[in-house]
């Protein structure tokens, strides 16, 4: 006993702790123990009687003595927890307690001034140990209970960080200790009179630690975890946490603070990125909460999850204005989809990007049309859709996909029984493989065996893919086989569904209102949508409570600024929405609210009045909106949106378009914009484009809607239309000659994005910049220059530029809605002088004769492919999204030209149209010699992901060959075939070909050595959550390509940029390098098929390794070139895909 | 007409006497794979080829799987998928209770080329079995074989209703043929040989050793027991892996177009 008393010097008593951990001897006697206990218990108790009255101060060796003394106790009532296991307290725990030294150790260090931190620090350590060694045994006792309450609470606002650390250790105990006895919980809920629980030290003391770094966080959220464990059976603690806890909120804000200190750009490779982890720790802690607690706190945590941190961080970052940033933004969602696994957070993320809207726009729907944007955001985008795909998810595929074919509109009439037919015979595969570009034919990569091994590898990959998907899609709830729903049922519960959805389809209304209804908050889900919208307007921003009463009032409970999140223009949209167009004037919102909302059948079902009446009204309130948008500054976002829908009403006289388009498209981008109804718009206005004979006056009402858009932003429509026609020349030197209209597209390109230009090639954006507000024949001329410079220039930007040009080519996807990259030209071209208009539409006409030159000339194209390419220049910008989004791509000259389809649109069959998502990637893959390697690999990999889904219209869409779809609807195969044509013509003259296939093939295998990559091929199908923080880079389930790949990536990026350019080996990378590094998205590359070593770094090439290429070929011959490698490759990849899909059947299940 | 292949070496000088038809069809043949050889890259010509011919026949077993064929059945050997073995059988008629084996032999150039063919294993007393080959006139059945309309389980329920069904017409044994239009009672008399030939040599191990090759031997009460109880349980559709990993998602409520229209479940 006494050598337990020379303990060291108070300093060391941590070591003391270790060193009498287990002092006790198993051997040693009971009664010896006793003994020893009363000397200890006797000499302390002295020791601290002597300060009792608080008269002599307390020394440093007092303390120290009385510290070494219960220490010693709490050694002796360890040991006798540990000895016996049994739920009665042992005679040494009955003395600790009965001599209420927990209770007395408490009460003495407030009487000793500057020791009080450390004696509580030291008695969190005792009840820490007790709590370990005795579990939850001692818990029961009042004289260990209270003190231990007591403390905590006293704990609570303890500055020092050695203490907290001691706090949460012991709640951790506590909590483990609560886990292990659930019925103790009760002991630690604060019971209110009527039986509701008001207060939990435990719980509430552990939520202040939960964003904390390191050992103290961690411990806090896995004890949290342990509490939120106890919630799913604790009915009482779950409804403390939901209603007396600010938990969930801590979280969700936690989530958006921590989202906003992560690195705005994409970070480089070698960067620690703690931020990173942070968030990601953060947001898995959020997936682990939620998989584990009451179901009625994950039903607040998501929906504060959704409104507090999705819609009103991760909304808005995904919508701002320089392309850098949104590319980082769309890197951080995709990072987030791959973290998460419960169903639940899924939702909430995949909600974001089908229904939430953004000034009126559905995010997905942004996404679609970010494909044909520059390439780094095409690349980012792709990435995510890409992820997206691999959540098997029916909303997912039915949004994007699915829900365009289901009319069956795409396939002539006959085919439409064909399309669960198996390709017994392999014509599919065949078809593709018949597809490899000719200068692949005479196969370089000798070796047959090698060559067998990499098409075994691929038919397993696809086969392991298939299996995946199959399984994962077959409880969704249709199976899309053309008669599970037939096109007739689609069509009706298409129809259904403005009213199914209730008064809800408000814009931007509707999501909230969904929102709010499935969280039971009394914002008035039920109430009629014209109401709400009026009401939130009516009250300007404080309206806005009406929307968000519920959660606002939640905030407020809880301390939360409500009002600074209200006001902050930044925390929701609608509060946005709401607020601007009260700002509007409550009139015209109202009326506009009232009319759309009121009747949304009788729209639907009288274009008529619709058209005369409330389409003026919503035309004009939806300028003005704009009007205002425009007039504030501090808006982060660019008038982007108003920017799109003006280029709406097209006023291009020489289309050949009939009324009801012209017409259409105003409406459309009303529609799009903020007031309109979400559903009823499109489906109208598909029904007046097939009924000609009510045109007329819905055309003239919309004109007049559409006119004060015109009006107010001339300029842009004609910036608009230069566009278009430098996209028609491009195309029309497209199809004679490869090489030029790379060039062209550059050039042409490079006039189209000043702000793009300016913030990226300062020196390039001078001349170039001019050429937006010129006129054409200007257009040609920058085009020239652009020629001239996308040599020298910097690739990346000329990339960019050239994306963004052939973004407006009317050969291009849909006109732009809000497609970020070209918000930034379209910025500029805002600001132009209207007055120039007449002027250059003028001009324009004069180009058009290009258009029709191109037409002729062009010996590959068909006559789709030309209506469709005229389809494009009077697409209407995106239609409301929660439905799809315009699908223009077919429009035949004869009557019903386009129209425009959307979820809720009518989907009348007379429009053929395979939906946009399907015709960006096309249009995209057309386009795939001017693509960057980076950019072609991911577009690749979703197509493959998409032919991977075993659903009938959409594998028969992509896959068979045999299936005729409607001339005006242009399939996968048909694009293979246009994109081979153009690589054998520009292959064809090229000197050396084999050789220089050879040089691309060398290069393309080159890529994994410089990448270093050795990733398991795993069919990435299921969300790994897995994918610890900091897996940003590489984030790729299954493929990651681990960190030592992005500088790889980065190079490959390089590459990208210079191939597009011309991927010519001389091309300087002084200062590129380090720019790139810095923008360049951090996404790591997802071939299906990475197994394949040669594939599998997909972007990669790296540049140095290359070295000096021979020198004859000139970039744009090497671009082609390694695009057709690819396009090999993959064509193989998809064959397999084909065959796999030939002999899938349902599994077999034998149990023996 | 004869129904000979190549393994009809009787037969095979003919062929070169008379070419023109099965000529025609090898012309098809080549010329398929010619085109084959020009649309697909050289490289795929060679290595995809033999690709393309298993996923053709593989494609076929599940079409064949899914026609549940009473008393057929057939598992492709384990060497050549171009052989497939099987039995069958017969649970009424001439040769009820019969069990014969059989095997399917695929042509190379499936499926463009020949009509499969089939040999019976043991001898079977057959109109449309040929005496000393024992293969059974198939062709008889598709004068030209057409992908796409035609399929190997037409080729086995061909052969299944022959043997319910006697035809007599342009027979490979014309004394069975005989003996079924006059002599009916013979006729049955020796259907019945064979049925109890087939059942006495059953359990003889199979002719080729391919470990595919079909196997018969006693019920065992302590082998077979719980294999057949299991059988003959239903299976329950849970059994079937799941969970987040595997499993998709699907919010969308059945009657409804409408994404997240279902309850979010939790």
């Amino acid at each position: 006993m006494s050598s337990w008393l020379q303990k060291a010097p108070f300093g060391d008593s941590i070591l003391a702790r270790f060193r009498t951990s287990l002092p006790v001897k198993d051997e040693v006697d009971i009664d010896v123990c006793v003994e020893s206990f009363h000397s200890h218990w006797e000499q302390a108790w002295t020791k601290m009687q002597a300060h009792q009255d608080g008269t002599v101060a307390v020394t440093m060796d007092e303390v120290n003595t009385v510290l070494n003394h219960t220490d010693q106790l709490r050694a002796l009532v360890c040991w006798e927890l540990e000895q016996q296991q049994g739920s009665l307290p042992g005679r040494l725990a009955d003395l600790f307690l009965s001599n209420r030294v927990p209770e007395r150790l408490l009460a003495w260090s407030s009487c000793c001034g500057q020791f009080e931190p450390l004696l509580q620090s030291e008695l969190l350590r005792v009840f820490e140990q007790l709590l370990r060694a005795g579990g939850g045994s001692l818990l029961e006792q009042r004289a260990l209970l209270r003190p231990l309450t007591a403390l905590l609470v006293r704990c609570r606002s303890a500055p020092a960080a050695e203490q907290h650390r001691r706090l949460v250790l012991v709640l951790a105990q506590l909590c483990a200790a609560l886990q292990a006895r659930p019925a103790l919980l009760d002991l630690f809920l604060g019971v209110e009179p009527d039986g509701s629980v008001s207060s939990c030290v435990v719980f509430s003391l552990l939520v202040e630690f939960v964003h904390s770094a390191g050992v103290v966080g961690a411990t806090a959220r896995e004890a949290l975890l342990r509490c939120t464990r106890l919630s799913a059976d604790s009915r009482p603690l779950a409804e403390f946490i939901v209603h007396h806890s600010d938990f969930c909120e801590v979280l969700a804000t936690g989530l958006s603070g921590l989202y906003s200190a992560l690195p705005r750009t994409p970070p480089a490779e070698d960067e620690d990125l703690p931020e990173v982890d942070a968030f990601v720790c953060s947001l898995q802690f959020c997936n682990s909460v939620l998989q584990t607690c009451h179901p009625m706190v994950s039903a607040v945590l998501l929906e504060l999850v959704y409104q507090g941190f999705l819609v009103s961080v991760m909304g808005p970052a995904l919508h701002q204005s320089s392309s850098e940033a949104v590319v980082t933004a769309t890197t951080y969602l995709e990072l987030c989809i791959r973290s998460v696994d419960h169903p639940g957070l899924v939702r909430a993320l995949v909600r974001l990007l089908l229904r939430h809207r953004h000034d009126g726009v559905a995010v997905i729907d942004t996404l679609v049309q970010r494909i044909a944007a520059t390439q780094r955001l095409a690349v980012a985008t792709l990435s995510l859709l890409h992820t997206l795909l691999n959540l098997n998810c029916e909303d997912v595929l039915l949004e994007l996909v699915l829900r365009h074919l289901l009319p069956c509109s795409h396939l002539m009439a006959s085919q439409r029984s064909r399309v669960t037919e198996t390709d017994l015979y392999g014509a599919g595969a065949r078809r593709l493989l018949s597809l490899v570009p000719a200068c692949c034919q005479p196969a370089a990569a000798a070796d047959p065996r090698a060559a067998a091994a990499a098409w075994l590898q691929c038919v397993r990959e696809a086969r392991l893919a298939l299996t995946a998907c199959r399984l994962a899609t077959s409880r969704w709830t249709y199976a899309y086989d053309g008669s599970d729903p037939s096109p007739a049922e689609a069509e009706r519960m298409t129809r259904r569904r403005p009213s199914s959805v209730g008064s809800l389809s408000l814009l931007g209304m509707e999501e909230r209102g969904e929102a709010d209804g499935e969280t039971g908050g009394e914002a008035a889900a039920t109430a009629a949508a014209g109401t709400r919208l009026s009401a939130a307007v009516g009250g300007g921003p404080g309206g806005s409570p009406v929307v968000h009463g519920w959660r606002l009032g939640r905030l407020q409970e809880t301390g939360t600024a409500a009002g600074e999140r209200t006001g902050s223009p930044q925390s929701d949209t609608a509060a946005d929405e709401s607020s601007t167009a009260a700002k509007d004037g409550e009139q015209t919102s109202n009326d506009d609210g009232k009319d759309v909302s009121s009747n949304p059948d009788s729209l639907q079902s009288n274009p008529d009045g619709l058209g005369s009446d409330g389409g003026s009204e919503a035309g004009s309130s939806d300028a003005s909106v704009k009007s205002q948008v425009w007039a504030t500054p501090p808006r982060p976002r660019p008038p982007r949106r108003p920017t799109a829908s003006a280029a709406g009403p097209d006023p291009y006289p020489e289309l050949d378009l009939s009324e009801g388009d012209v017409w259409a498209t105003p409406r459309t981008s009303l529609g799009a914009s903020r007031v309109g109804p979400a559903d009823d718009t499109p489906r109208q206005l598909g029904v007046l484009a097939i009924l000609p004979d009510e045109e007329s006056s819905g055309t003239e009402s919309s004109r007049g809607g559409g006119g004060e858009t015109v009006s107010l932003s001339g300029a842009e429509v004609i910036g608009e239309e230069v566009r278009r026609d430098s996209g028609a020349v491009t195309g029309s030197i497209d199809s004679a000659e490869e090489a030029v209209v790379a060039l062209g597209e550059d050039g042409g390109l490079a006039g189209t994005d000043p702000s793009l230009v300016e913030d990226h090639i300062p020196a390039a954006s001078g001349p170039v910049e001019g050429s937006q507000g010129q006129s054409a024949p200007d257009v040609n001329s920058s085009l020239q220059s652009g020629i001239e410079e996308s040599d020298a220039d910097d690739g990346s930007h000329v990339v960019s530029l050239s994306d963004l040009i052939s973004t407006h080519c009317p050969s291009d996807s849909e006109d732009d809605g809000d497609r970020p990259a070209p918000v930034n030209a379209q910025d500029a071209t805002s600001s132009e002088n209207a007055t120039t208009a007449a002027d250059r539409s003028a001009q324009e006409r004069s180009l058009k004769p290009a258009k029709d030159t191109k037409e002729t000339v062009s010996p590959c194209r068909d006559l789709s492919t030309f209506v469709e390419r005229h389809g494009g220049t009077v697409r209407a910008p995106p239609p409301p999204p929660g439905s799809a989004p315009v699908s223009g791509s077919g429009s035949v000259p004869q009557p019903p030209l386009l129209s425009e389809r959307s979820a809720g649109a009518d989907t009348t069959t007379a429009v053929p149209t395979i939906g946009p998502f399907l015709l960006a990637l096309l249009e995209r893959l057309d386009r795939a010699t001017t693509n960057s390697l980076q950019l072609n690999l991911l577009l690749m990999s979703v197509i493959s992901r998409l032919a991977h889904y075993p659903q009938p219209l959409l594998r028969s869409l992509l896959l068979n060959p045999t299936l005729v779809c409607q001339p005006s609807v242009r399939s996968l195969i048909q694009t293979l075939g246009s994109l081979k044509h153009r690589i054998d013509l520009a292959t064809r003259s090229v000197q050396d070909a084999p050789g220089l296939v050879r040089w691309a093939r060398s290069r393309l295998e080159a890529r994994p050595a410089a990448a270093g990559v050795a990733a398991p091929a795993s069919p990435g199908l299921s969300p790994s959550p897995a994918s610890g923080p900091g897996s940003l880079p590489s984030p790729v389930q299954g493929l990651t390509s681990g960190p030592a790949s992005l500088p790889a990536q980065l190079g490959g990026a390089q590459t990208a940029a210079a191939s597009s350019e011309g991927d010519s080996g001389g091309f300087s990378l002084t200062g590129l390098a380090g720019r790139l590094r810095r923008v360049l998205p951090a996404v790591s590359l997802t071939m299906e098929n990475s197994d394949q070593p040669r594939r599998r770094p997909a972007d990669i090439i790296s540049r140095t390794s290359v070295g000096p290429d021979r020198p004859e070929w000139d970039a744009s011959e090497r671009r082609v070139a390694l695009t057709a490698v690819l396009l090999e490759q993959w064509l193989a990849e998809l064959a397999a895909v084909a065959l796999e899909h030939s002999v899938a059947t349902d599994r077999l299940v034998f149990a023996f | 007409m004869d129904g000979a292949g190549p393994a009809l070496v009787r037969r095979g000088s003919m062929r070169k006497l008379l070419p023109s038809v099965p000529d025609q069809q090898q012309q098809l043949a080549m010329s398929n794979q010619l085109i084959d050889s020009r649309t697909s890259s050289p490289r795929g010509a060679h290595c995809y080829g033999p690709f393309f011919l298993e996923y053709a026949l593989l494609a076929e077993y599940n079409l064949l799987q899914r026609q549940r064929l009473p008393g057929v059945y057939t598992v492709p050997a384990a060497r050549t998928p171009l052989v497939w073995f099987g039995v069958l059988f017969i649970r009424q008629g001439y040769y009820q209770e019969g069990v014969f084996r059989f095997s399917v032999i695929i042509p190379e150039q499936f499926p463009d080329g020949d009509c499969p063919r089939v040999v019976m294993e043991t001898p079977v007393f057959h109109p449309l079995v040929h005496p000393e080959t024992g293969e059974v006139d198939i062709r008889r059945g598709f004068q030209r074989w057409k992908r796409n309309s035609h399929h190997i389980w037409h080729v086995l329920l061909y052969l299944r209703k022959a043997f319910y069904k006697i035809e007599t017409v342009q027979p490979s044994n014309p004394e069975a043929a005989v003996m079924f239009e006059k002599a009916r009672d013979m006729f049955a008399l020796r259907a019945a040989e064979c049925v109890k030939l087939s059942r006495d040599r059953l359990m003889d191990p199979p002719a080729s050793d391919d470990p595919h090759s079909i196997v018969f031997s006693q019920f065992r009460p302590e082998v077979h027991e719980p294999v057949r109880q299991a059988m003959l349980q239903p299976k329950k559709e849970e059994d079937l892996p799941s969970g987040p990993a595997s499993a998709g998602y699907s919010w969308v409520q059945p009657g409804t177009l409408d994404i997240f229209s279902k309850p979010e479940s939790l």
